[in-house]
């Protein structure tokens, strides 16, 4: 007999779907100089105007993966039971539990504090995997990031696995 | 922190690249969840998260492609550029954990105008366990042919 399969055509209803999140402001020169502590990266490109200047960038950067966060900066409601977003790309169930599986980055240009971010979320594919302990659902998700001009400055491609189970 | 350029020239299939260590506590982890507007509990609610089966607050994934970035960004200089990096993730990462990123040149060709290089990337726990891999990262570095010549 065959295993019924777990992506239902409500989950492949979201193949191909689209948001988009405009910031309000800026991203500011503070926000790139927290992730560079945070990160713990020394490097004063992200924080010395002086020095960064007379680099090849001509001015503060923001490090390569940050703009790849900005899209929490833009994100609505944040639930205070578990801390998450609203806005969360979820499956129905039973696939209510889920692991980040990798991420593919590309890098453009640079995020100068100026610059003021448009993020575009495609889910661009969605398929089934058989793994160790039962079947896998990949959820592809294509997100672009782009400056008030249009240029674009970064996709990150995620993967997220989806599995039965506890909610995570 | 002075950090020297690296010329396309001064690369060679097998060279690897000087290692990062970092010891993750919770305090930075909470850092990066406020940095990147990310207050999901499994960063810092205990309770929470062993209420989801999960042994304790958990690493953002994505710390560990700012990590192999900073690795690769103090290696190559600031007129390296990075153009792509993937990264998979193995085993969960836990503050408390001290994790070794590293990483080694696979290729180096150019291609329209521009000298690129590719190397393996992974990332290890104190306990020898790979928390991330396979991973890659793609930059161009500057020729010495054309030194002090656009980037």
């Amino acid at each position: 007999m065959e295993k019924a399969s777990l992506i239902s055509p409500e989950v492949k209803a979201m193949i191909g779907t689209e948001k988009i999140f405009s910031s309000l402001e800026e991203v500011g020169r503070a926000t790139i100089r927290r992730f560079a502590i945070a990160v713990g990266d020394p490097n004063p490109l992200y924080w010395d105007e002086e020095f960064a200047k007379k680099t090849s960038y001509g001015g503060i950067v923001a490090p390569p993966t940050m703009v790849f966060e900005l899209n929490h900066n833009l994100g609505d409601e944040i639930s205070e039971e578990d801390g998450g977003y609203s806005d969360k790309i979820l499956l129905p169930p039973p696939l209510t539990r889920f692991v980040r599986g990798g991420n593919e980055y590309e890098f453009f240009k640079p995020v100068r504090p100026m610059d003021k971010i448009t993020v575009k979320r495609k889910i661009s594919q969605i398929y089934e995997k058989e793994g160790k302990a039962g079947p896998l659902v990949f959820v592809i998700v294509e997100i672009s990031y782009a400056n008030q001009k249009g240029e674009l400055l970064g996709i990150n491609r995620e993967t997220f696995v989806f599995m039965p189970g506890k909610e995570s | 922190m002075e950090s020297k350029d690296l010329f396309y020239e001064d690369v060679k299939v097998g060279d690897t690249i000087p290692p990062l260590v970092k010891k993750i506590t919770l305090v930075q982890n909470v850092m990066y969840s406020a940095a990147t507007w990310d207050f999901h509990r499994h960063h810092y609610d205990r309770e929470f998260i062993q209420s989801k089966g999960f042994p304790g607050p958990f690493v953002d994934g994505q710390m560990f492609g700012a990590f192999l970035t900073q690795m690769v960004t103090q290696w190559i200089g600031p007129k390296g550029v990075l153009k792509k990096m993937g990264l998979n993730y193995r085993v969960m990462a836990f503050p408390g954990d001290t994790v070794t990123c590293q990483g080694k040149v696979t290729e180096k060709y150019k291609k329209d105008g521009e000298q690129l290089v590719k190397c393996d990337l992974w990332i290890e726990n104190q306990k020898g366990e790979k928390a991330i891999a396979p991973a890659y990262v793609l930059f161009t570095l500057l020729s010495k042919e054309i030194q002090g010549g656009k980037v």
